[in-house]
């Protein structure tokens, strides 16, 4: 206090933030960082491209334009179609209902949700096996009506959903419940119906938390590997998708092959990625928006 | 075109918010609920705009059992506590989102909304 009202002849101190750590700790800590980032995540990523250039451009076009490249990648792509729209309507469903209900068993619904995060793929795989398998509950049943689940598209499918359930309905969630009811509320008093009001009081507010969390979705429902290695049957060119074909052609010491199906399916999460960038960049925008009044 | 509300109760798992209720507003009347906080004035209010189910008791208003009828079709004005805007729309939008979403008979043309 003295110091204050004497100014004048005391030095002005410099003031610090609480938070304000030296420069050499921030310096090391944002080194530390990239050094770990590109060592671990880039230089694998830059590898898998070098490799898969190699052999030249035309090597790479030929191993992915050859027709069991091509089957995995359309299995891929088909599988991924049906997994994620399948799951973002779940996921809307159960955010929906966590986010606004009150009912018993709530928290353990959540847990729930978050089941495939923390079981292995590999587990969900083989609770797939053990269900519809020969030896399963319902096998020889459906083997019966010629039903193919297992080391088929069903079965791929299915484990995918699995795996990748949780994406959008954890994106929802926290974004649901710090929204509230009162928007649905208000909108029920003005005369609106229950479809109404979720195509145009709802849906609005969550869509660029639903689109991140779709894109999040798709990016591990194309890269799934596990899950998916155990329900498919390893068939070339029928039943391997893009991660399973890499692992084959890399078994069978084809190396510009695995590289250049690997280099392609890289490329297809550096393109999820880059949108999700755009997204996020957009979206704390518009969540900032949000949140002004 | 009284309203009419009769020994309305409601409990909050254990907690009575409303215990039984009562008193009928004349057409054309100004009614004031007072009281302390957390004494059942909001609840009062979200139950006869349709936002929160009575557990027992009844309201009527202009001879139509009140309690029966979905929030959408009370047609009742409600002044949110704390103002209830849907933010991802503009001013204009959330006005107009009342006639919006009427049945298309009664709803008025886009342009006459605007």
């Amino acid at each position: 206090m003295s110091a204050l009202f004497n100014s004048g002849i005391a030095p002005r101190q410099r003031f610090h933030r609480p938070t304000d750590d030296p420069v050499w700790l921030k310096a090391l800590l944002v080194v530390m960082a990239f050094g770990f980032i590109a060592v671990l995540l880039l230089l694998p990523l830059l590898l898998v491209f070098r490799e898969a250039f190699a052999g030249g451009f035309l090597a790479l076009w030929t191993a992915i334009t050859e027709p069991d490249s091509l089957a995995a990648v359309r299995l891929s792509l088909m599988a991924a179609a049906i997994a994620v729209p399948l799951n973002t309507v779940f996921g809307i469903a159960a955010a929906w209902s966590i986010a606004k209900f009150d009912f018993p068993g709530k928290t353990f619904l959540v847990t729930l949700i978050d089941l495939p995060f923390s079981v292995s793929p590999v587990v969900s795989g083989l609770i797939y096996v053990l269900v519809f398998g020969m030896q399963g509950w319902f096998g020889p049943q459906l083997a019966d009506h010629n039903i193919h689940i297992l080391f088929a598209l069903p079965g791929i499918v299915l484990a995918t959903m699995f795996v990748t359930f949780p994406f959008v309905a954890r994106e929802l969630i926290p974004l649901m419940m710090d929204q509230g009811r009162d928007e649905e509320e208000a909108a029920a008093t003005l005369g609106a119906s229950g479809l109404s009001t979720f195509l145009r009081v709802t849906l609005p507010n969550i869509k660029w938390g639903l689109l991140y969390g779709v894109l999040l979705c798709n990016a591990r429902a194309l890269g799934e590997f596990g899950a998916v290695s155990v329900v498919s049957g390893h068939i070339r060119g029928v039943t391997n998708t893009m991660p399973l074909h890499i692992e084959l052609l890399y078994n069978n010491y084809d190396y510009v092959g695995a590289f250049a199906v690997a280099a392609l399916l890289a490329m297809l999460g550096l393109i999820t990625l880059a949108l999700k960038s755009l997204l996020e960049w957009r979206y704390a925008d518009e969540l900032a928006a949000m949140h002004r009044h | 075109m009284s309203l009419t509300v009769d020994s309305v109760s409601k409990k909050f798992r254990r907690f009575a918010a409303l215990n039984g209720a009562s008193f009928v507003a004349p057409q054309g009347g100004f009614i004031s609920l007072l009281g302390p906080s957390g004494s059942g004035k909001t609840t009062l209010l979200r139950i006869l705009g349709g936002l929160e189910f009575a557990d027992s008791g009844s309201v009527r208003f202009a001879d139509l059992n009140w309690l029966d009828m979905p929030a959408r079709t009370r047609n009742a004005g409600f002044v949110f506590q704390q103002y209830a805007l849907f933010r991802h729309m503009t001013v204009a939008e959330n006005i107009a989102f009342g006639l919006r979403v009427r049945p298309r008979h009664n709803r008025p043309s886009g342009s006459e909304i605007r």
